[in-house]
């Protein structure tokens, strides 16, 4: 079964039941009748699905697990604390207001919460122009991302997912890597990467599709031998 | 756009890395092709993992607080500072217009304080003031009751002299009554003269006389010879009595009174001689003293 297939029940069972089978503590939330919910244990598809009754608390958990990484990625991005506790309020905000933009069919709710971060915050860091891009150019030693982090903050919530995909960035040649960090973080093109490492365009073309096709055959070969 | 050159620039597209014409027909592609849409899909994401490798940071705890208070859930400690930075100006300003507001209600206060001690001022004047005029008042009526006792006083000092004198001139044995009887424009008046010539004093009482305007006065003349000298003039009480005493002047000589007579005179002037309107006059041819 392919990564992407491997996704695909579980989406069914996410759409159909609000159940996320990816966590052991959602498995719970069915069989718990008319007792009254733990937020803390509850699963994110039911807590996003409590969002659209306007469920404050639910809101309450789900920051509670990922506020610390849509701040981070937001950070990442834009570089800048308070720009980036901006960009994360927002991301909130929009979850608050439209949950049915999360397609539990589609992939999980982290992953989709923090690309929605990515997303504002590199048309934050596109529409803050030249100046911008000037002050911040590609090709800098801080867009590359270290091998494996100890991260300050009580990540074990996610900490399988992260070692997974730092380990497998690892595994990239480090100009891949490069490549692909200055276009998914810094928010650049091709053609900016290029200029930015006076690299030829094609070289960064190169670059970036082998680099994400090598990433995706890491991801799901290490998913499949878990 | 066909699938192979699509396939080309799929994982850049799922990067966000091509340029902005690319991208349209990149989704335009997308749309329509299954087959690069699900390639599209596996790729993103993979390319979503990417974002679980960032270094986790710690947000800052006020974030928490700007989200719930975002969605209503209680009210944030912090604004966004982009808020932050576009409202200092509107601070600013609020302080200010607070500023000036309190000092308005201050001054309005301080202002209202000062007419109020005014009006109490006023009012405390005010109440002096009638106290004054209530006392001047007061006093007035005093002084004019005083008035009035002095001048009772006077009248009854006058009548108690003139009692004794009456008394004395009564207890004289040598008193020559004279009687004088009204003429035709007083026929009920009536009068007596009686002198007495121990206390060289005469006098004249008289009842029953018309009342007179106040600009004409009663005249007693007394006929010594051939000259007619005034003896004085009296005006009638309300009850038509009348009191005159006569105490002649060293001078006053001519010989022995042969005649007495009243008339009417004007008030305005001093008569030198009697006039023709003669109100009484002697009945009886007797001697007066004088």
């Amino acid at each position: 079964m392919s990564y992407l297939d491997a996704d695909e029940p579980l989406g069914i069972l996410r759409r159909r039941w609000g159940v996320n089978v990816n966590r052991g503590a959602e498995s719970q939330d069915s069989e718990a009748g008319d007792r009254p919910l733990d937020y803390v244990t509850a699963g994110d598809d039911r807590l996003v699905l409590l969002l659209a009754g306007r469920d404050v608390r639910a809101l309450e958990a789900l920051y509670d697990r990922y506020g610390d990484y849509v701040y981070s990625v937001s950070l990442r991005v834009v570089g800048d604390a308070q720009l980036a506790e901006d960009i994360a309020q927002e991301v909130f905000l929009r979850l608050w207001r439209r949950p049915d933009l999360f397609d539990a069919g589609r992939g999980r709710f982290v992953t989709w919460l923090l690309s929605v971060a990515r997303n504002k915050a590199i048309d934050e860091r596109r529409s803050r122009g030249r100046r911008f891009r000037h002050e911040n150019p590609p090709g800098f030693a801080s867009e590359d991302l270290p091998a494996v982090t100890e991260d300050p903050v009580d990540s074990a919530l996610l900490a399988d997912d992260r070692i997974v995909i730092q380990k497998a960035l690892a595994l990239l040649p480090a100009e891949q890597r490069l490549a692909i960090q200055l276009a998914y973080f810094g928010g650049y093109t091709q053609q900016e990467i290029a200029e930015g490492l006076k690299q030829p365009l094609g070289t960064v073309k190169t670059r970036i599709r082998l680099g994400l096709q090598k990433l995706r055959a890491v991801l799901i070969e290490q998913r499949d031998g878990r | 756009m066909d699938c192979e050159t699509v396939r080309e620039d799929i994982e850049p597209h799922t990067l966000g890395a091509l340029d902005n014409a690319a991208t349209r027909r990149m989704e335009a592609h997308l749309r329509t092709c299954t087959a690069c849409r699900d390639l599209a899909r596996a790729y993103t994401l993979t390319a979503d993992q990417l974002a679980l490798a960032v270094p986790v940071v710690k947000a800052p705890p006020r974030l928490k607080e700007r989200v719930l208070g975002g969605v209503g859930a209680f009210r944030p400690n912090v604004t966004p500072a982009t808020l932050v930075r576009t409202s200092r100006w509107w601070a600013a300003a609020a302080v200010l217009f607070l500023a000036f507001g309190i000092g308005a209600v201050v001054w309005a206060f301080t202002l209202s304080v000062q007419v109020n001690d005014l009006k109490d001022a006023n009012a405390a004047f005010a109440d002096l003031a009638q106290k004054d005029a209530e006392q001047r008042t007061t006093l007035l009526h005093l002084q004019s009751q005083l008035s009035t006792a002095q001048s009772q006083q006077r009248v009854l000092e006058s009548t108690l002299v003139d009692q004794a004198t009456l008394l004395g001139l009564a207890v004289e044995g040598d008193l020559i009554p004279t009687e004088l009887q009204g003429t035709t424009v007083a026929p009920d008046a009536q009068c007596r003269y009686i002198w007495s010539t121990r206390q060289s004093l005469g006098g004249l009482f008289c009842q029953k006389l018309p009342a007179i305007s106040f600009a004409i006065t009663y005249q007693l003349w007394a006929v010594r010879g051939d000259k007619v000298v005034s003896m004085g003039s009296f005006m009638p009480r309300p009850d038509g009595s009348a009191l005159l005493l006569y105490k002649p002047s060293g001078e006053s000589g001519g010989g022995p009174i042969t005649n007495l007579l009243v008339t009417w005179e004007s008030a305005s002037q001093i008569a030198r001689q009697p006039s023709a309107e003669v109100v009484l006059e002697r009945t009886l041819p007797q001697q007066a003293s004088r």
